[in-house]
């Protein structure tokens, strides 16, 4: 790392550190936590459709799981949250891997289907599941987490905590892609037959890939859970799901910044412009059109086209 | 007698729903014939379309066969808008990667859903009594006019449609642009109006089976595109995406299984039936679900 | 014992039957040729072979290893490798990271030493690159290293696919047609890599190819598909004059065209 690099990194930490002496207003926090929240969550669905080619329209619903066995493993147990948060993470990962076993033949539409299919049983199941969910009801009251004896109440201390959080993720992310499993993955995005013939066992990627993005997912679903102290089945909802593919899509799919400059788009801009949630998903579905029209790679390709065009002189008329 | 009674009334019940998903399907199957591409979209199309319907029969200037005309014509050219702004300058421009279509058309769907809700709100409207309804008893069996006029305008469309494939030219020119669409191309069809017209048709078929089905179970609501899109979807893949003759008899046989299921099973499952249908399909149907390409060059 | 071991290999497709009883044997180091007219079923063979597609029957055997039920990636591993007749190259990354892919079972560093970046795993990836970068050099291609593989022009995309394929270093290398579309310059730059690949790195060739001049030149051996059968067998010169072969395949203005050769 080059040391423009470094301390270009030093000083954007140094900001995102100073955010809440910043923005006191309790609403502005809420809006950030929120934000670096679908960050978290727009990395992850990154990881597994615009790395791994894997169309996945149900992240929302890992998010639920994550959720709720944080709160069920809190309000039951007395757990920890240091402890119950890396279980939900690796509870809801375990989930995945056994609801994608049976999708590893299918591809594109069909497994878009077939996922929201499950984000469907994995709701209904929360609605039914009385005893431990107490259905539509909801779980009240989640602990906020300790530690020693510092408890996480204001929205600094929470917002510290998903800083973290989202940081983690989009740095082990980075990392898991820029290695030779990353290769795995992006290979067998662009052709899997392929690379199942230069020797890499799609099926086995494909799973890790499913259960490592759901491991954030849940890992996002449980800050969720503490943050907001209730957790409902319709807390993460189908349309949740849509809005959280749209985000990398919109921002530039295969990119670091691209799933965090959706969330950005797609969550802060109607709140601040007052755009209420009904409306929020009429924005998404058109701009993921647009986006789609004009520039597949999203809004960060298209800057990095217009970089590139900048850049280039000009060919001669007659030339090129 | 009872029981076969009920037989022969669930059979026709089943048929009835079922026509009515393959009209639908109809749609999902032609325009993957031709763009190897499937319409995620084209639920919501069908339910905009009883949308479309029921505010022309809310105007009360007009009739149900008069509205079905209207809402039929109007739906149709939603269809040719959606495919002219959201699909084609993808199909043309060729950049992109393997499912930026099928991402454009997730966002038509968020679009027109989120758009009905806003319009019409999550509840039910109930489409009033628009048809009248007069029940038929053959030998113990009840049928009635309204479920008369589904299956008789179902099989009418889908024979027209027929016609229309293989006896028309632009039938034969729609054939011969989802066989290989470059050499239509050079054969000098114009494959953007062949297309613009698949998506009409389409379009147009599901309008109408949206309004039937809105009459006839008196509900239109912004999530029933969902429901009937993936039943649909469901025919079109257990028919073999492509193939019209098999969306016909597909969509048919879901709406039996369906029924029956519903019947003589469980009738809180439904929706479920289709479900598994497609869930077993797309398991074990690996060569019709892989082949989404249509033949590659053999050496 | 032959490095590739064919025996009565059948594969029908419904009531279409692509291969019938094919019998090829490939010695280790050999340069084999595999031509016919379109649809004779070569790249089936291929796709039996690299468990693309299911055998029907028969057998195929690889180093004695029996290859019926394998997995692609499992053949890979064992040291087949290959090339596509219609390019599949990872079209949305860059070219240096193609033949990355192709290290992939060649190499073991898994999310462990992803995340923490183990001594190990950082070892492995600076090898990788080096071997990558030599392949590359080898093909020509380090001046586009970082280009996407898409945009490359079709010659070099054909030299990214072996280089690709290279990598996952076999010991039997399945090429589909490597010159198709290739001018005659270029069809003689790819005649020398072959040569070296066999010569140099010792690998065993089986080939499908349509260009004659290609395959009478560098070739040990040539088989002759049609219709899914061997219709001929034997050294090059020898197939040249085969009755059988002219009429199936080469045609009768052939003789007078490669009488020179």
């Amino acid at each position: 790392m080059t040391a423009r690099r470094l301390l270009s990194a030093l000083a954007a930490l140094a900001a995102l550190l100073l955010v809440p002496v910043l923005i006191t207003d309790d609403y502005g926090l809420h809006l950030i936590i929120m934000t670096a929240m679908f960050m978290m969550l727009a990395a992850s669905q990154d990881l597994i459709y615009g790395y791994a080619g894997q169309l996945h329209l149900g992240q929302a619903a890992f998010a639920a799981i994550g959720a709720y066995i944080t709160a069920v493993l809190m309000l039951r147990f007395n757990l920890s949250y240091w402890l119950v948060m890396p279980l939900s993470g690796l509870g809801t990962a375990l989930v995945a891997l056994l609801l994608s076993v049976p999708t590893l033949r299918l591809r594109g539409l069909y497994l878009g289907l077939a996922t929201l299919g499950f984000s469907e049983i994995v709701r209904l199941t929360l609605i039914m599941w009385n005893d431990v969910t107490r259905g539509p009801m909801g779980l009240p009251g989640i602990p906020a987490p300790t530690f020693g004896s510092f408890v996480f109440e204001s929205k600094a201390s929470f917002y510290y905590m998903i800083l973290a959080f989202t940081v983690l993720t989009v740095v082990a992310i980075q990392r898991i892609v820029h290695s030779r499993m990353g290769k795995a993955l992006m290979a067998i995005r662009d052709d899997e037959i392929a690379a199942r013939a230069m020797g890499v066992d799609s099926s086995h990627y494909k799973l890790t890939a499913f259960s490592t993005s759901a491991f954030f997912a849940g890992i996002a679903g449980s800050f969720y859970s503490v943050y907001i102290s209730f957790i409902s089945p319709d807390s993460f909802k189908m349309m949740d799901s849509f809005l959280i593919f749209a985000m990398p899509a919109l921002g530039g799919m295969g990119t670091v910044a691209g799933p965090l400059i959706g969330a950005l788009v797609l969550y802060v801009l109607p709140e601040i412009t007052r755009v209420f949630a009904e409306y929020r998903m009429l924005w998404v579905g058109g701009l993921l059109v647009v986006t789609m029209v004009l520039q597949p790679k999203g809004i960060l390709g298209g800057m990095r086209a217009l970089a590139g065009r900048l850049r280039r002189p000009r060919p001669e008329p007659g030339t090129d | 007698m009872h029981g076969l009674q009920q037989l022969a009334q669930q059979l026709i019940n089943g048929l009835v729903i079922g026509s009515v998903y393959s009209l639908i399907a109809l749609g999902y199957t032609m325009v993957f014939g031709i763009l190897g591409f499937i319409n995620f979209a084209h639920g919501d199309v069908y339910m905009i379309g009883s949308f479309i319907g029921l505010m022309l029969l809310g105007t009360g200037a007009f009739n149900f066969a008069t509205a079905l005309v209207g809402a039929a014509i109007l739906t149709g050219i939603v269809g040719i808008a959606i495919e002219k702004v959201a699909y084609r300058p993808i199909r043309q421009s060729g950049k992109g990667f393997e499912d930026t279509m099928l991402v454009s058309a997730i966002g038509v769907s968020i679009f027109l859903e989120t758009l009905a809700l806003i319009i019409w709100g999550t509840e039910t409207h109930p489409m009033g009594a628009v048809l009248h309804k007069v029940s038929y008893q053959v030998g113990g069996i009840y049928i009635s006019s309204v479920q008369l006029l589904i299956l008789g305008l179902a099989v009418g469309l889908m024979v027209v449609l027929h016609l229309f494939v293989t006896r028309t030219v632009t039938g034969a020119a729609m054939r011969a642009t989802a066989q290989n669409m470059m050499a239509a191309r050079l054969m000098g069809i114009s494959v953007d109006r062949i297309v613009s017209v698949t998506f009409a048709i389409g379009s147009v078929l599901a309008a109408i089976g949206g309004l039937l089905v809105g009459a006839y179970f008196d509900a239109v609501y912004p999530l029933m595109g969902w429901t009937a899109g993936v039943k649909a979807f469901t025919a079109a893949v257990v028919g073999g995406v492509g193939s019209i003759p098999g969306a016909m008899i597909a969509g048919v046989l879901i709406g039996l299984i369906e029924t029956l299921g519903s019947a003589y099973i469980s009738s809180g499952f439904r929706d479920g039936f289709a479900f598994i249908i497609l869930i077993l399909a797309l398991l074990f149907f690996p060569s019709g679900i892989f082949q989404v390409r249509r033949g590659e060059g053999k050496s | 014992m032959p490095l590739l071991r064919i025996e009565s290999l059948t594969k029908r497709f419904g009531g279409l039957t692509a291969v019938n009883g094919l019998d090829l044997e490939v010695e280790e180091g050999q340069i084999f040729a595999l031509i016919g007219p379109n649809g004779a079923g070569k790249t089936t063979v291929f796709n039996m072979l690299t468990g693309l597609t299911g055998i029907t029957s028969g057998s195929a055997q690889f180093a004695g290893r029996d290859l019926g039920r394998l997995p692609s990636h499992r053949i890979a591993e064992l040291g087949i490798g290959r090339t596509f007749q219609n390019i599949r190259l990872f079209g949305r990354m860059t070219v240096l990271d193609n033949v990355r892919v192709g290290f992939h079972c060649r190499t073991r560093t898994g999310m462990f030493g992803a995340l923490f970046g183990t001594p190990r795993a950082r070892r492995e990836a600076a090898d990788t690159l080096e071997r990558a970068m030599e392949l590359l050099d080898f093909l020509d291609l380090v001046p586009v290293k970082d280009e996407l593989s898409l945009n490359l022009p079709y010659g070099q995309q054909r030299g990214l696919e072996i280089a690709r394929a290279l990598a996952t270093n076999p010991r039997l290398l399945l090429l589909d047609e490597p010159a198709a579309g290739l001018n005659i310059t270029e069809t003689e730059v790819l005649m020398g890599h072959i040569a070296r690949l066999r010569s140099g790195m010792g690998k065993t060739i089986l080939l499908i190819e349509h260009d004659m001049k290609l395959v009478m030149g560098i070739s040990d051996r040539v088989a002759v598909l049609d219709y899914g059968m061997k219709i001929a067998e034997g050294e090059p010169a020898a197939i040249k004059a085969d009755a059988k072969v002219i009429e199936a395949y080469l045609g009768t203005g052939f003789r007078g065209a490669y009488a020179g050769s």
